[in-house]
C-alpha cells in the first residue's frame, strides 16, 4: 500500500515537470533582438545544456553568449506556480520568455558581479506562456574568465502548487534603493523575487527601499484587497501612497528572529487604493545578513474575497 | 540538567496532588472544543451573528492553524454557534480561549467582550496570555449565541493554538455570594494621595474588570501600587445581618477602606527566609464589615501593591457574604488549604530552579 502510494505520487509528480535539458540553439556576442521570439535562430549552434561551453566547441571564450531554446507545456501546467529553474551559470545572465524579461542574477558591466555559485530559480508569470504552443526561451549569458555558460544543475520548468489568482502579479521589474527612505534620484530596477545580492548589490547588508507604481479601477479600490509579498529576508514595512500597512519581524533592528522564512500576507482596508491614479507601494526592508530582499515569491496582489479561496484551495488537513 | 529534571518531576507531582488546590471552583457551562467556521482575512463585518458563514471552512480548535493552513500568516476568524442549559442569574461568566498567537478580538453574540496584544498599526503579540474573558450573563441566552474571534498572526504558528480550559466557565463560589460585586471597578495606577478619602474624584479614572489580573487589562508588566474603586447599595433583605465582604486572592497586598474607613489589610509578613517569596498572592481576602459603617450608597475602595509578576484581584469571589454562608465557605477553603502545606512546598521550589 505504501508503495502504491509513493508510485502513486511519482507518477502524480512526473506532468507538473517539462524538462528543458538537451540541445539548444547559441550564439557568442550579445544583441538585444535576439531575445525576441521572432527572432530567426536557423543558423546558430547548438550546444549540449547544462554543460560548460569550453567543452562544446567554444575553448578559451570569454565574454557574452546567448542561448535559445523552444518548449511547450501542457494544460497540466495551466494554472499553477511555475518556476524556471537553469542550474548554475557562470558568470550573470538575463532571462527572457517569449521577449520579456523574467529574473537576472549577478550584474553586467559596467557593475559587473559574478553570482556563478547562485541555484537560478526564476518566477515564471502564467500571462508570459502560450499553453499547448511553441514558447521561446532566451539566456544572455556573460563570462568573465574560465569556464563559462549553463554549465550544470536541473534544466527544467515545474510546478510549485495552485497560482495565486492575483488580479495584479507583482512579479518582475520592481525599483530599488538603498537606504531606509525612498530615493527617485538613486532608485535602480531590480527583479522580484530575487535576493538584492545576485543582482549588483553584492554583501549589501541593512536598509531598502523597493518601490513599484500600479493602476487600479474603482471596483477594485473599494474591496478589502490583500498583498501577499513571499519571504522577505529579514524584516520589512509595507506602506502604500505613504501609509503604514504593515510589518514582518523586527525592522528596526532589536535582533535577528525567523522572520525570513515567513509568508508575508498585508491585509488592505477598502479605498487606500486610489482608482485610475498611480498608487505607490513601498516595501522597506532591513536585511540582517546573509541574503537579503524579496527572496521568493508569490508576490502580487488580489482581492480578499480571492485570498479566502486560495488558501481555502491549499488546505492541507 | 539536573534542575530541569527536578521541574518535570515536581510538576508531574503538583499536577496530581493540587486538584483541589486549582483557585476558584469553575464549572463548566459549556465546551467550546471541536469545530469551528474558519476564514482567513478580515472584516468587521464577521462579528456580527447575522452573516453568513456557511462558505468558511471547518477547523478543528485549538490548534494552530498551520496544521490545516501551512505557512500561514495573518488575519485570521474563528466561529462557532452554541447554546446553553442553564445560564446564572446576575453577574458574570467567564470565557476562557487557552493561548491565541498573537493577538485577538473577542464577539459573543455581537458584542465585543474583550481583546488580547494589538492590531496593526499598533500591533503587539499576547502568544503567551491565558485569554480569560468577562461575559455579562445578559449577553447570552438558552438557544442561539454566536463567538466570533477575530486573530491576527505575525509568524510562525498561529490561531487557536491551545488551551487547558476552552469554553465558558463561572465561578461556583461567586454564584454563593448574597450580594455579587463582580464586573466593573473603577481603577488607577495614580496615587496623588488621599486616594481612599470619598471625596476624591474617580471620574478620570480607568475601567477594570474584577477579578481579573491587571496585565489582561491594558497594564502588561505593570508592577507597583494601584486603586481600586467600587460603588453600590446594599438591598433591603440584606439590613442588619452580619456581612462579610470577600475580595478573593489579591496579588500581593491590598488594604481595604469602607465609606473612608479601613476595615482590612493583607501586609508583606517578615516571616519568610530570604528563599522564599510571600504566598500573601495565595490568601482569600475575607474581611467582617462593621455595620455601622453601611449606609445606602456605600464606596469600596481597595489599594493593591504588586511585587512582580500578575497583580490585581486575580479571582474571586467577589462579593458580599452572610455570616453563616462564611463559616461554610471557611470550611472549604481549609479543607482545600490542607493540601497547602506540600503544593507551596513545591511551588516555592519551582520558583527557586526558575
Amino acid at each position: 500500500m505504501v508503495l502504491l502510494l509513493i508510485a502513486h505520487a511519482v507518477l502524480a509528480a512526473e506532468p507538473d515537470e517539462k524538462d528543458l535539458r538537451g540541445l539548444w540553439k547559441f550564439r557568442i556576442g550579445d544583441r538585444s533582438e535576439w531575445a525576441s521570439p521572432q527572432y530567426d535562430d536557423t543558423d546558430w549552434d547548438h550546444i549540449r545544456v547544462p554543460a560548460r561551453w569550453e567543452n562544446e566547441g567554444f575553448r578559451g571564450y570569454d565574454g557574452y553568449a546567448w542561448y535559445r531554446t523552444r518548449f511547450s507545456l501542457g494544460a497540466e501546467l495551466e494554472n499553477k506556480k511555475l518556476t524556471l529553474e537553469l542550474g548554475y551559470i557562470d558568470d550573470v545572465d538575463e532571462v527572457f520568455i517569449n521577449g520579456t524579461k523574467i529574473g537576472q542574477t549577478g550584474s553586467f558591466s559596467p557593475h559587473y558581479t559574478t553570482a556563478y555559485n547562485a541555484l537560478r530559480k526564476y518566477e515564471v508569470p502564467p500571462s508570459l506562456i502560450r499553453f499547448g504552443e511553441e514558447n521561446i526561451l532566451a539566456v544572455r549569458v556573460y563570462d568573465s574568465q574560465l569556464e563559462g555558460g549553463i554549465i550544470s544543475g536541473n534544466i527544467r520548468i515545474f510546478s510549485t502548487g495552485v497560482l495565486p489568482p492575483f488580479f495584479q502579479d507583482l512579479t518582475g521589474t520592481w525599483m530599488f534603493n538603498k537606504g531606509k527612505a525612498f530615493q527617485e534620484q538613486d532608485h535602480k530596477p531590480i527583479q522580484v523575487p530575487g535576493a538584492w545580492e545576485n543582482q549588483g548589490y553584492n554583501n549589501f547588508d541593512g536598509y531598502a527601499v523597493y518601490t513599484r507604481k500600479i493602476r487600479v479601477s474603482e471596483a477594485i479600490a473599494s474591496q478589502r484587497l490583500v498583498l501577499l509579498a513571499g519571504r522577505i529576508d529579514d524584516a520589512d514595512q509595507l506602506f502604500i501612497n505613504g501609509k503604514f500597512i504593515g510589518e514582518t519581524g523586527d525592522y528596526h533592528r532589536r535582533g535577528y528572529g525567523e522572520s525570513h522564512r515567513q509568508l508575508r500576507n498585508y491585509f488592505i482596508p477598502p479605498h487606500v487604493f486610489k482608482a485610475g491614479e498611480d498608487n505607490i507601494l513601498e516595501i522597506r526592508v532591513y536585511d540582517w545578513g546573509g541574503f537579503g530582499g524579496i527572496q521568493e515569491g508569490p508576490v502580487g496582489l488580489m482581492t480578499q474575497d480571492q485570498f479566502r479561496a486560495y488558501w481555502k484551495s491549499k488546505r492541507r488537513n | 540538567m539536573t534542575s530541569r529534571f527536578i521541574i518535570v518531576y515536581v510538576l508531574i507531582l503538583t499536577a496530581f496532588g493540587s486538584s483541589e488546590l486549582k483557585a476558584a471552583d469553575w464549572k463548566s457551562l459549556i465546551s467550546l472544543n471541536g469545530s469551528w467556521q474558519f476564514t482567513v482575512g478580515d472584516d468587521p463585518a464577521w462579528a456580527d451573528p447575522a452573516t453568513d458563514v456557511r462558505d468558511w471552512d471547518v477547523i478543528q480548535a485549538p490548534k494552530a492553524w498551520e496544521h490545516y493552513y501551512e505557512d500561514y500568516n495573518g488575519y485570521g476568524w474563528y466561529r462557532k454557534n452554541f447554546s446553553l442549559n442553564w445560564i446564572p442569574e446576575t453577574g458574570m461568566v467567564h470565557l476562557f480561549l487557552g493561548y491565541i498567537d498573537d493577538a485577538d478580538e473577542v464577539f459573543v453574540n455581537g458584542q465585543k467582550v474583550g481583546q488580547s496584544g494589538g492590531f496593526f498599526p499598533n500591533y503587539e503579540t499576547a502568544y503567551n496570555l491565558e485569554r480569560n474573558y468577562l461575559v455579562p450573563v445578559a449577553l447570552l441566552n438558552k438557544t442561539k449565541n454566536v463567538i466570533a474571534v477575530r486573530v491576527f498572526d505575525e509568524g510562525r504558528d498561529g490561531g487557536i493554538v491551545r488551551a487547558d480550559k476552552f469554553g465558558l466557565y463561572y465561578d461556583h463560589d461567586q454564584a454563593q455570594m448574597a450580594f455579587d460585586l463582580s464586573g466593573t471597578w473603577k481603577f488607577t495606577t495614580d496615587n496623588f494621595g488621599n486616594m481612599h478619602n470619598p471625596q476624591t474624584s474617580d471620574e478620570q479614572w480607568d475601567d477594570i474588570y474584577v477579578p481579573m489580573k491587571w496585565e489582561s487589562q491594558g497594564y502588561a508588566d505593570y508592577n507597583g501600587r494601584a486603586w481600586y474603586r467600587k460603588r453600590f447599595s446594599l438591598p433591603e433583605t440584606l439590613k442588619g445581618e452580619e456581612l462579610y465582604l470577600v475580595l478573593g486572592k489579591i496579588d500581593d497586598y491590598d488594604v481595604v477602606y469602607l465609606n473612608g474607613y479601613k476595615i482590612g489589610q493583607v501586609e508583606d509578613l517578615d516571616t519568610y527566609s530570604r528563599f522564599q517569596r510571600s504566598n500573601a498572592y495565595s490568601l482569600y481576602r475575607i474581611y467582617k464589615i462593621p455595620s455601622n459603617l453601611l449606609k445606602s450608597k456605600n464606596l469600596l475602595s481597595v489599594e493593591v501593591e504588586d511585587d512582580f509578576q500578575d497583580g490585581g484581584i486575580y479571582e474571586g469571589p467577589v462579593g458580599i457574604m452572610r455570616g453563616d454562608d462564611v463559616s461554610q465557605f471557611r470550611e472549604k477553603i481549609q479543607w482545600q488549604e490542607k493540601n497547602w502545606g506540600w503544593n507551596s512546598f513545591f511551588r516555592d521550589l519551582i520558583r527557586l530552579l526558575d
